[in-house]
């Protein structure tokens, strides 16, 4: 088919300026496929994830030349309609691309101490770091939907990794197994509103609710919603599609779960609150068109409750961690609940919220990956006693971890709280606010105990608490250490970056 | 450095000195806890040797004294400055954050108020560091204790310098997480850590009513910034009428963070058991400065509470309850950590109260005479069971009269002064506190006179058990045994001398605040220098006139019969019998009393049980399935059971999720469907 070649050659350099970092990403993964086929010695597989990391690094420098005023247009439509290039993107592109170099270099040389003996992984998370990207710079229901599927599939490869772990392959198998059927939601849910209204684009699905008096004058585009709600709930664990959450995240690599629990929940979290902004939303927010907000309100309560208090009394870390991830989700959507009446402020506040807990999420993780080896390894709360004096470093990032994950100042985790909650507030559902403070209280508990582990308790016997040796890791763990409190005393430009990003969605066309 | 006072219009004065202040600590904290211990690494492997224990001391105590002497030159410059114009330093260090019209930025704010509060932290905070040198000797975590005594330092200035309700509450949690490293800081016991994390965990939930309120305050002014929520609340555009009960509901969820920190009715539980912590953190942060957090927020915030009758009432109604609780709670405590503990309790309800019915400087009074006259009866306690080689039972003491001298003329100064006999410290702040309760008409009626009897009752109380303490502890006939009582000694120089000081302070205190009743009228020092920061509210505040003589004698009379019946059952043998006699006839008080009322075991029963049964429930539900089937005994069949595990995974758990997904969707569509847009 020539023709479809030339119609691509017409296409304007904007439309191929515009997914140039995707495209660097996508092109990365190929070259470390193919790189890793010939790579057979396990001892220098690093040198892959030493290439997915440069990849990864230029496709970051040209993102921010994009955000320098290297694209002229934010927010200008391009491919047709079904992408397009706006702050938002180049922001969750940096997010994106920052959790996968961190991923990277936590997996260095945990991965082989795991017993994975392959060199997929890179190309893998390459490719899922692409669909990520692909997913949130996409504005057509078509779209989103590949690049979700582009993202999730190797995720489901990787999370089964460990093939000598059953856990492991339960994990995956779990995950792909409840993946398929939210997938299923989703295009049935975008097939739905496609019968309703005409159209897969965003910008078209906003019109034409607009015209004809929102939800209500059609059953078929309430269904189609609900399902896209509900396969987008399942991605970022909203409660009750958030059941996977723990098996899934405890079986996984330890360096696997980081990811998801950062990027995917925060990709899933800015897809999901563009459709809804973008689609299902009156510009100018005078009023929202439909009732989502309360319906995520309550999804909100039921993730965050549900997500603490089984965290409660779980005392394996790293299952707990997962609990909490599901709770952080819940945090949120409190933002994402409020987004309809306090606008940019709460969503500015989910997309905070999630880029402050991915970097929290890289500490706590990070370090778990610290301790995490084939036979053993720390595991449960009470293996952590004495980690304060025995490995200062590591305890002293977890400290930073719990607080922040536990909301206290001057972290990131207390900043991204403050401003949720803030906007439901705003947003005149106090209710919900007092929800949150309430089960963040609960948090603390948790939180608190890991830590008391580590400072207030001595080992009973004499522990192995010998951590992986790994420069990379550290670095990993460091970095973002760093950022979490960092973030957290100079917040300015990070905000300041948030604001620009969401602002545009509010503003009147 | 230069350091320069510009005036930048209005009553406000930059002075870029102010950042030192909380930074010494700060530094002190970073030098003893990485600093030290990194060269002590270095020279033990190259030179073999540790490094010489004295540096710790001398860094956190030099940190301490350049931060007093920063405070000190700031509060001369300040008094350099004509009161009547209100002067005011501020510091803007960085922009913090800004997120959809709130703007908070990390910046200082020194007025009168602030000036009050860093003397009092630096000045006792810097005494407290000198006398943990003789007390602390023996112990091995030298340098940890001094890092968490300077952080804790760091961040109760920060508290009282921020110059918004943001960053008052970065020292807010901060002194929260150094209380709890300082309580646990002998975590050896298990007891002890997990009094720790019962501070901590309680003092949360006193935070969340903390942001609660912050939020709501937020959404009436606009603003979370002090000088900018004292202009809101004062333009005519805001009428508190408009906003019936969200005013006092923001109020009384900052009053429940307030209680959570000073300790009252019903969050007090956690103080008594940071008693755990090193005595000199007793005196510095469980009695001095940090439990008075709650006390200067609402003082800080006058402006706003002046504006609803109702959160003050609540205040001072919980500050009288907490009053009297408290002090019924001193008579039968046998530690004497323990007593003082629940008479710090008991002294923060009387602040309540000051500031509830709306005499903000009263209040800060009285937290500053309680600093002085507390301070010197922890730190006494705290030389007392030096002496006695860790003994803190009562029943085991006696007679240590002779033994310590020192150690018990300066605890009987400040026993008289807590007690509220005049001319001690104590008495002019507590009678001040009746005496405003009594005129008082700004809180609903008759909330006044009903505190002014129970504060009176309490002062008995008062009275009643620390003489109790004093008589168990140093008079009468020495009931240690053989071996201790040889070794009974007075506490290094390094102790006594801080013990005299604080002696001094607590029986001259006074004398900042004299009552107007006094012939002549002397100038009241400290009530004219707050006059500036209390000036917006004073104006709608309104006092009745009375004899304040009258009551002077009622303070003075009750105090003397609580000390005369402390005498009577204590040092009499006529009174020791009938004392047995009525705890054999009246038991179940007795024993009801003593175990502080079951508090504790209903909260355990009511919150701790409740939470988590919650938690197991929904564990069974969401998490049992598979712990159960899979993990705990799934792991030891996993060979067993290997063939069967795709199987297994497939009819078992996945299909539930599946099911829950449904569901969620099938509940979703729902609900979307009867929003019907």
């Amino acid at each position: 088919m020539p023709g479809m070649f030339s119609e691509l050659a017409k296409l304007d350099n904007w439309s191929q300026w515009s997914i140039a970092p995707m495209a660097i990403v996508f092109a990365g993964a190929v070259a470390t496929t193919l790189i890793a086929g010939f790579v057979k010695d396990s001892t220098r597989r690093s040198f892959i994830g030493q290439i997915s990391i440069f990849c990864l690094a230029i496709a970051a420098a040209v993102n921010y030349v994009q955000w320098t005023g290297g694209w002229q247009d934010p927010g200008r439509l391009v491919w047709a309609g079904s992408m397009t290039l706006d702050y938002l993107t180049m922001l969750m592109n940096f997010v994106f691309i920052g959790c996968a170099i961190l991923a990277i270099l936590i997996s260095l040389n945990t991965i082989s101490e795991l017993g994975i003996e392959y060199g997929e992984f890179y190309p893998l998370i390459l490719f899922a770091t692409g669909g990520m990207m692909c997913m949130v710079q996409a504005t057509d229901l078509l779209m989103i939907f590949i690049g979700l599927e582009v993202m999730s599939i190797p995720l489901y490869i990787m999370c089964g990794m460990r093939r000598s772990q059953d856990r492991s392959a339960e994990s995956s198998l779990k995950y792909f197994i409840l993946g398929a059927l939210a997938a299923g939601f989703l295009l049935y849910g975008v097939a739905l509103t496609y019968g309703a209204t005409g159209v897969t684009s965003l910008h078209g699905i906003q019109r034409w609710t607009m015209e004809n008096g929102g939800l209500a004058a059609n059953p078929l585009l309430t269904a189609g919603l609900a399902l896209i709600l509900a396969g987008f709930a399942f991605k970022i664990a909203l409660a009750p599609f958030h059941m996977w959450t723990p098996d899934v995240y405890e079986g996984a690599p330890t360096f696997v779960t980081a990811f998801m629990s950062a990027a995917v929940k925060a990709a899933g979290f800015v897809t999901l609150f563009r459709i809804l902004v973008t689609g299902f939303f009156q510009n100018g927010y005078t009023a929202s068109l439909v009732g989502w907000g309360e319906i995520i309100a309550i999804l909100a309560v039921l993730t965050m409750t549900i997500g603490n208090f089984s965290a409660l009394v779980t005392k394996n870390v790293k299952r707990m961690l997962a609990w909490s991830s599901v709770a952080h989700a819940g945090y949120a959507a409190v933002g994402l609940a409020a987004a309809p009446a306090a606008g940019a402020d709460g969503v500015g506040g989910v997309l905070f919220y999630v880029i402050g807990y991915a970097l929290t999420s890289f500490v706590s993780f990070g370090v778990v990956a610290a301790f995490e080896k084939q036979n053993g390894g720390l595991s449960q709360v009470e293996d952590y006693r004495g980690l304060g004096y025995s490995q200062p470093f590591y305890a002293f990032a977890m400290t930073v971890a719990m607080f922040a994950l536990a909301g206290i100042p001057p972290t990131v985790g207390f900043l991204g709280k403050w401003y949720v909650f803030k906007a439901a507030v705003e947003a005149n559902i106090t209710w919900l606010a007092v929800i949150g403070v309430l089960n963040s209280l609960v948090s603390v508990y948790y939180y608190l105990r890991v830590v008391v582990a580590m400072y207030l308790e001595s080992p009973e016997e004499q522990a192995e608490q010998e951590p992986i040796k790994s420069s990379a890791l550290w670095l990993a763990v460091l970095i973002s250490t760093v950022l979490t409190i960092g973030v957290g005393l100079f917040p300015k430009k990070p905000l300041g970056a948030v604001e620009k990003s969401v602002s545009p969605m509010f503003v009147k066309k | 450095m230069q350091f320069t006072l510009q005036h930048l219009g209005g009553n406000e004065y930059s002075f870029n000195l102010l950042y030192l202040i909380p930074l010494f600590p700060l530094l002190g904290a970073a030098i003893n806890g990485l600093l030290w211990p990194l060269l002590n690494r270095i020279t033990l492997v190259f030179a073999e040797r540790k490094l010489p224990r004295g540096l710790v001391h001398v860094t956190a105590v030099g940190a301490m004294a350049a931060s007093a002497g920063a405070a000190i030159i700031a509060f001369l410059k300040l008094r350099g400055l004509p009161l009547s114009d209100s002067p005011v330093f501020v510091f803007h260090w960085w922009d913090w954050f800004q997120a959809g019209g709130l703007k908070v930025a990390v910046a200082f704010r020194y007025d009168q108020l602030t000036a009050v509060m860093c003397l009092i932290i630096t000045c006792i905070g810097a005494m407290i560091h000198v006398y943990s040198i003789g007390y602390m000797s023996e112990e091995e975590s030298y340098n940890r204790y001094f890092t968490y005594l300077n952080l804790f330092v760091f961040f109760m200035l920060i508290l009282v310098m921020g110059d918004s309700l943001p960053l008052m509450f970065v020292g807010w949690e901060g002194v929260g997480l150094a209380s709890y490293l300082l309580i646990g800081f002998w975590f050896e016991d298990s007891e002890k850590a997990s009094a720790g994390k019962k501070a901590f965990i309680v003092n949360r939930v006193g935070d969340a009513g903390y942001l609660l309120g912050m939020f709501m305050l937020f959404v009436l002014f606009g603003t979370l910034n002090f000088s900018e929520l004292a202009d809101k609340a004062a333009a005519s555009g805001f009428s508190p009428a408009d906003h019936p009960w969200m005013l006092s509901a923001a109020l009384i969820c900052l009053f429940i963070g307030a209680a959570g920190k000073s300790a009252q009715i019903p969050l007090y539980v956690w103080l008594p058991d940071a008693m755990a912590g090193p005595t000199p953190v007793s005196a510095l942060i469980h009695a001095a400065t940090m439990v008075t957090a709650g006390v200067y927020m609402i003082a800080r915030l006058n402006f706003v509470y002046a504006l609803s009758p109702a959160a003050m009432t609540v205040v001072a109604g919980v500050g009288a309850a907490t009053a009297l609780f408290a002090a019924t709670m001193g008579f039968y405590q046998n530690d004497i950590k323990k007593v003082l503990a629940y008479s710090t309790v008991s002294q923060l309800g009387f602040m309540f109260i000051a500031v509830g019915v709306g005499a903000w400087w009263v209040g800060i009074f009285h937290l500053m005479t309680h600093a002085f006259f507390k301070a010197c009866l922890f730190l006494g306690a705290g030389s007392v069971i030096h002496g006695m080689h860790h003994e803190q039972d009562m029943r085991k003491m006696g007679g240590l009269k002779s033994y310590m001298p020192i150690t018990y003329w300066t605890y009987f100064l400040a026993t008289l002064a807590i007690a509220g006999i005049p001319p001690f410290s104590g008495f002019f702040s507590k009678d001040e506190i009746l005496y405003k309760a009594w005129t008082g008409g700004n809180i609903l009626n008759p909330a006044g006179k009903v505190i002014f009897f129970t504060g009176l009752l309490a002062a008995l109380c008062t009275a009643f058990y620390m003489f109790r303490s004093v008589f168990m502890t140093f008079h009468g006939e020495s009931r240690a045994d053989e071996h201790t009582r040889e070794q009974i000694h007075e506490s290094p120089r390094t102790m006594t001398a801080v013990l005299a000081i604080l002696a001094f302070l607590a029986t001259s205190g006074g004398f900042l605040g004299l009552p107007h009743w006094i012939p002549g009228h002397p100038a009241n020092v400290l009530e004219h220098w707050l006059e500036p920061v209390f000036a917006q509210s004073a104006g709608s505040l309104v006092f009745h006139e009375a004899n304040g003589f009258l009551f002077a004698v009622i303070s003075v009379a009750v105090a003397l019969s609580g000390i005369l019946l402390a005498r009577y059952f204590y040092l009499t043998p006529a009174g020791q019998q009938k004392a047995e006699a009525w705890r054999q006839d009246f038991n179940s008080i007795y024993t009801l009393v003593q175990n502080k009322y079951y508090v504790d075991e209903f909260y355990d029963f009511a919150i701790v049980k409740t939470i988590h049964a919650f938690s197991v429930l929904l564990w069974r539900i969401a998490d049992a399935f598979l712990i159960d089937t899979v993990a705990v005994n799934g792991l030891a069949q996993i060979t067993y059971y290997a063939g069967y595990a795709f199987r297994a995974l497939q009819t078992g758990n996945v299909q539930r999720y599946a099911v829950g997904m449904i569901a969620g969707l099938a509940v979703l569509a729902a609900v979307l469907a009867a929003k019907g847009g």
